[in-house]
C-alpha cells in the first residue's frame, strides 16, 4: 500500500503532492506526510525538482486549510440561531470564542506539523468560531511552511532509506501523540490529587505524609468531586 | 474496581486506565524507534531490495552506486526520459519488472566488484 503512494509521488511528482495536502487539510484520510517524504527522496535522487514539489505542496496545504476554515464558517453560521437560543449554550459559545481569540493563533500553528493529526478539525473550529482570518492564514501559512520543510527535507536526507525512514517516522508520531495523551492525563490526575490534598481530606493528607492535620483550615476552595 | 458508583469516580477510573495504555502506549513507540535505530545503523541492512514504484535515480541512491549504471542496466537512451520509475521503463520495454531488476542488480554487483573485488554483496 505503501509502494503504490511512493508509485503515485513517481508518476506525477508535483501534482500529486498538491492535491493529497489539500485532501489531508480536509481530514480526508491520505497518506501526505508519507508522499512528502518519498518527494524529498526523489529530490534528492535527481528524479523531481525541488522547486514545483514544495511550492505544490505548500499551495495544496494553505488551500485545504482555507477551504476548512469557510466550511467551519458555513456550518457553524448555520448553527448558530440555534446554539443563541438558549443562555448556557450562548454562553459556552462566547467562551468558546474567547479561547479561540486568545489560544487560536498558537492551536493553528502547532495543529498544522506537530500534531498534524489535529489540523482539519482546528480548522473547523478556528472558523466556526470566527477566528480572525488574518491570523489563521498567517499562523496557518508559517505552521505548513514547517510541516512541508520538515517533511520533505526528512526525506531529502533519507536518501536511499525511504521505506526505513517512513516506518521511524510513523513511529515517531506515534511517540508523540501517545506521550502528549500521557501528560495531558497525567496533568488531570496530579491536579485532581493535588485538589483532594488540599481539600478536606484528612486521610489523604495523612497517607501522602503531609503533617499536621491544620491543612484544611487553609484550604480556600472547595473539594473537588466529593459532592 | 468501583466503577459503577459513581460518576466522578467512573471518570477518574477512566483517567486512570487512559493514562495507563497511553504510558505503555508510548513505551512501545519509544522502543520501536530505539530498535529500528539500531538496526539501521548497522551497514550491512541498509540496501533496499529494488522495487517496481522505485524511480531510477532511487534505486542508485538507495544502493550508492552513480546513476549512469542503472541507466546503462536498462538501457535508456540519452533522449529518453530519465526519472521515470522502474515499473513504468519495463511497460515500455514490454519486460517483466523482474528481468529489470535482475539486470540491474547484476550491473551493481558489476560495479562493486570493479571498486572493491573482496567487499562485493549480491
Amino acid at each position: 500500500m505503501t509502494d503504490w503512494f511512493f508509485a503515485l509521488v513517481s508518476d506525477w511528482g508535483a501534482w500529486a503532492l498538491g492535491l493529497v495536502t489539500f485532501l489531508s487539510c480536509l481530514a480526508i484520510p491520505v497518506p501526505s506526510s508519507l508522499m512528502m517524504l518519498a518527494a524529498g527522496a526523489f529530490v534528492a535522487s535527481g528524479d523531481l525538482e525541488l522547486a514545483p514539489v514544495a511550492a505544490a505542496a505548500l499551495a495544496g496545504a494553505v488551500l485545504g486549510d482555507q477551504a476548512g476554515y469557510q466550511l467551519g464558517r458555513v456550518s457553524l453560521g448555520a448553527a448558530e440561531d440555534w446554539l443563541n437560543k438558549s443562555p448556557t449554550r450562548a454562553a459556552v459559545l462566547s467562551r468558546a470564542r474567547f479561547q479561540v481569540d486568545a489560544r487560536g493563533g498558537i492551536a493553528v500553528f502547532f495543529s498544522r506539523w506537530m500534531f498534524s493529526v489535529l489540523g482539519p478539525y482546528v480548522n473547523l473550529l478556528a472558523g466556526g468560531a470566527r477566528l480572525n482570518w488574518l491570523t489563521f492564514t498567517i499562523m496557518g501559512v508559517a505552521g505548513e511552511l514547517v510541516w512541508v520543510s520538515v517533511y520533505v527535507g526528512l526525506g531529502y536526507s533519507a536518501g536511499g532509506q525511504l521505506s526505513q525512514v517512513s516506518d521511524l517516522l510513523s513511529n515517531l508520531t506515534g511517540l508523540a501523540t501517545s506521550l502528549l495523551i500521557t501528560v495531558v492525563l497525567g496533568t488531570v490526575l496530579m491536579r485532581r490529587r493535588r485538589a483532594r490534598l488540599a481539600g478536606a481530606n484528612p486521610h489523604g493528607a495523612q497517607k501522602h505524609g503531609t503533617p499536621h492535620h491544620g491543612a484544611r483550615h487553609h484550604r480556600s476552595e472547595p473539594p473537588e468531586g466529593q459532592a | 474496581m468501583p466503577l459503577h458508583s459513581h460518576p466522578s469516580r467512573r471518570f477518574r477510573w477512566l483517567t486512570r486506565i487512559g493514562f495507563v495504555v497511553a504510558l505503555a502506549l508510548t513505551l512501545f513507540f519509544a522502543a520501536r524507534v530505539i530498535s529500528d535505530a539500531v538496526y539501521w545503523s548497522d551497514p550491512r541492512h541498509t540496501d533496499q531490495q529494488i522495487e517496481g514504484w522505485m524511480p531510477l535515480g532511487y534505486i542508485a541512491r538507495s544502493w550508492d552506486v552513480p546513476r549512469d549504471v542503472v541507466y546503462e542496466a536498462v538501457e535508456i537512451r540519452p533522449d529518453e526520459r530519465r526519472w521515470r520509475r522502474l515499473e513504468r521503463v519495463a511497460e515500455a520495454r514490454d519486460v517483466p519488472v523482474q528481468t529489470l531488476i535482475d539486470r540491474i542488480g547484476l550491473a551493481i554487483q558489476t560495479f562493486r566488484q570493479a571498486q572493491s573485488p573482496d567487499q562485493a554483496t549480491p
